[in-house]
């Protein structure tokens, strides 16, 4: 098959022309072994990896690795999955391996069937994990997320496999910019000359052009800030707050992760300040060795620096157990969920309520498809809660269920239209929300690229029609953090509008 | 909430290939961060012991390259010890020159699949399975890690039941049942035939009492044990109700679930002591 003819397949099997491009330059023949793609989110990177997997698979290849962030693995599976490519796709877990691992003769490697095996990155650094992977050839490592190979352990594990010649094609996926990975690629242990050396590097950052050669044009979208100001006992409540929480400028350790949790949660919502004090309180009143046999010891001995607090969807599970002197005391504790106890309004709440109302209002045939977006799990419940009252369809999605879960979820919410609260684990990679016509961002990220992952799933490229984006701006500025956040996905252009 | 992670899919129909997943085998017990640490033959049993000491484990798999011996133990050693006493007669032996292949028990292996009830007595008498085989160790079974396993499935039924039952005192607090009733004929009349109206606690769900709670018109009437905010309230009890559901229809738990079950239990046991000593007159 030519070039042309490959291309023309790919085409007709739906992928944009920068996509078709690339997959047939990997699979092209005189393709290089080692492959980086940069591409900013929304421009549809897996999609072209999967394509990549079909066409080896069709070819007899006989093993695919991939490694992912542990929330990206269920997706991909699924993913693969669906495109039926008529060998198993295993999603590698720790039981799973055992399992594995003990119906095979001992000597042999568990991951020795022709399949697809996709394995978190954490997981695969693991030393019984490596030498398994060592054990087998693969025909392609896809590695998403490559910019986290710059922990040090992580790439260990990629040149190891790279060293050992048991890869014959890597393909690195990211959406950070080749600039930012350029020190990591040259760094690679053992290998200052480049390991990688001849790298293809692809990068989707800048123009792309649509099959008929005209450039894709970003799609429109509109941010609007919307002011408010929170209730008088809010604002009191939180100065309190913000008084009683020791300087995370001059704390350390585990404190100065959980005073910064603690502040982006209580600009997230009150609710989820409320539930993080709660766990605080009971996390200070348990004892280690009460909470060891229900936590595990892995989380019981987290420190804030091994907390990724920009993380898609900081868990709660995450907040460090670890007891120093300079924990924050239970009294400071109790004394901030006093003064929550006394807050009984939530402007931002009753805000965004108006904003559906006067959304719904405004649309012209059937119920409009609306997307929140928060950090938290507890202010997408409390979200989701709070919105019953408009009567329209609403729909929750966090990290905690499967993907394939969430696909159903976000199909029902496209068909039905309403309102779809979520999380940024929950509305993560593989979900598309061209079709939605308002996004509300209840909170910000601290992490910039979290942020663009976020627009990556409805500001698509090829989305042609228009989409509404709010921030919502508290004027009383009584969270600094809050205000910093808006500042820096806002510009002075910014259209500020009143509901 | 996350529904039992069965892991390994087959593609043809995303059928859940590993059923046996689901049952309580040695493979759900074992910690998935367990490093199993072995001690070679040849060293000295009093380094062995700090090991042990180091890590607060009570027993080590002794073993040459990849192949076990046996396991080492604070029992093995003081069995070889007066085993050795024994043979000496009174001769004072150098306790420090035994080594931990001297100190050695068998070791049994159970298989990751094995339903773990099997080897109970087995882990009376020597405190540690391995598992996996003589060859080929995957982890070892202590005692703890089942009572821990036991005790983390267990655990959300009690929370549970301790949230039902203190929403329901909480509730009795706050109104008579003459106006419970009266709350129950405004709020759940749209979710039942007038003839099938609950009109006591005990017949009514725990979504029931959400609507009661949570209805602005009822909401007087309980804020002062709730406090904060209706809808914070209504958050909280609502995120109960479907981890309730979750536990109830066997969902897996996960650790995030249940330190909200926790949390959530914990606070219930605040707003209760609040209500009794406020019912005694003071100022909670």
């Amino acid at each position: 098959m030519n070039e042309q003819s490959i291309i023309g397949s790919l085409q007709s099997r739906g992928l944009q022309a920068w996509q078709a491009k690339f997959v047939e330059s990997f699979l092209g023949e005189g393709s290089g072994a080692f492959h980086l793609l940069t591409a900013p989110p929304g421009t549809g990177k897996v999609q072209a990896c999967i394509t990549i997997a079909t066409e080896l698979v069709a070819r007899e290849a006989n093993r695919i690795l991939v490694l992912t962030s542990s929330p990206l693995c269920e997706e991909w599976r699924t993913m693969l999955s669906d495109v039926q490519l008529h060998v198993p796709v295993f999603l590698v877990t720790r039981q799973a391996y055992r399992e594995l691992e003990a119906s095979v003769q001992v000597g042999k490697s568990p991951l020795n069937a022709r399949s697809i095996y996709v394995i978190s990155q954490d997981l695969a650094k693991q030393s019984d994990f490596a030498a398994s992977l060592l054990a087998v050839s693969w025909d392609l490592v896809i590695v998403d997320e490559a910019h986290r190979l710059i922990a040090p352990q992580r790439s260990a594990l990629l040149a190891r496999l790279i060293g050992a010649g048991v890869v014959r094609q890597l393909l690195l996926v990211t959406a950070t910019p080749l600039p930012a990975l350029e020190k990591w690629l040259h760094s690679l242990p053992g290998q200052p000359t480049g390991l990688l050396a001849p790298l293809a590097v692809t990068t989707w950052l800048g123009e792309l052009r649509n099959w008929d050669g005209t450039i894709v044009e970003r799609p429109r979208v509109d941010l609007k800030v919307i002011p408010y100001t929170r209730g008088n006992d809010e604002v009191s409540f939180l100065s309190k707050f913000l008084g009683l929480m020791p300087e995370s400028e001059n704390a350390t350790g585990v404190n100065r992760f959980l005073i910064r949790l603690l502040i982006h949660r209580a600009a997230s919502s009150l609710y989820a300040i409320d539930q993080s004090l709660q766990r605080l309180i009971h996390r200070l009143k348990t004892t280690d060795e009460e909470a060891e046999p229900l936590f595990g010891k892995e989380i019981m001995d987290l420190s804030g620096a091994d907390v990724d607090l920009e993380g898609v969807e900081p868990k709660t599970q995450q907040m460090p157990f670890k007891r120093s002197d300079e924990q924050m005391s239970l009294t400071v504790v109790e004394q901030c969920l006093e003064e929550l106890d006394r807050v009984s309004t939530d402007e931002k709440m009753n805000l965004v309520k108006c904003l559906i109302r006067s959304i719904t209002d405004g649309q012209t045939g059937g119920v409009p498809r609306i997307c929140i977006f928060s950090m938290y799990n507890d202010t997408v419940s409390y979200l989701h809660t709070a919105i019953k009252d408009i009567g329209i369809p609403s729909f929750k999605i966090t990290g905690g269920v499967t993907f394939a879960e969430r696909q159903a979820l976000v199909g029902r919410f496209l068909r039905l239209g309403g309102v779809l609260v979520g999380t940024d684990g929950g509305l993560s990679e593989g979900i598309e929300l061209t079709e939605v016509t308002n996004v509300i961002h209840y909170d910000l990220p601290l992490n910039p690229m979290v942020f663009e992952q976020r627009r990556g799933r409805f500001e698509r490229y090829g989305r042609e029609t228009s989409c509404n984006v709010y921030v919502l701006r508290d004027k009383s500025g009584v969270l600094p953090l809050e205000s910093r956040l808006i500042e820096s996905v806002t510009s002075q252009q910014t259209e500020e509008i009143d509901i | 909430m996350k529904s039992a992670e069965l892991r390994v899919l087959s593609t043809s129909d995303h059928a859940e290939v590993s059923i046996t997943e689901l049952f309580h085998r040695i493979n759900r017990l074992l910690p998935d961060s367990q490093e199993v640490l072995t001690v070679p033959g040849e060293m000295l049993a009093s380094e062995a012991l700090k090991i042990m000491r180091r890590h607060d484990y009570s027993q080590l798999p002794v073993a040459v390259g990849t192949e076990v011996l046996g396991l080492f133990s604070y029992r093995a050693f003081s069995e070889a010890v007066l085993a050795t006493g024994a043979c000496q007669g009174n001769v004072k032996i150098n306790l420090g020159d035994l080594t931990v292949e001297e100190c050695l028990e068998k070791a049994e292996f159970a298989r990751v699949t094995d339903e773990f009830n099997y080897w109970f007595d087995t882990l009376d008498k020597r405190d540690a399975v391995l598992v996996g085989e003589a060859n080929r160790l995957q982890g070892i079974l202590t005692p703890m890690d089942v009572l821990r396993y036991l005790y983390s499935v267990a655990s959300p039924f009690v929370l549970i039941t301790e949230i039902e039952l203190s929403l329901r005192a909480l509730i009795r607090h706050a109104v008579s049942d003459e106006k419970l009733a009266e709350c129950a004929q405004t709020s759940l009349i749209t979710c039942y035939k007038p003839e099938r109206l609950p009109k006591s606690l005990e017949e009514m769900t725990f979504h029931d009492y959400i609507q009661i709670i949570c209805d602005g018109r009822h909401w007087p009437f309980f804020k002062s044990v709730f406090k904060g905010s209706r809808t914070r309230t209504r958050a909280k009890l609502q995120t109960m109700n479907e981890l309730r559901n979750g536990i109830f229809h066997l969902y897996e738990v996960t650790v995030e679930d249940y330190e909200t079950l926790a949390t959530s239990r914990d606070w219930m046991l605040i707003r209760s002591r609040a209500a009794e000593a406020r019912a005694k007159g003071g100022n909670a």
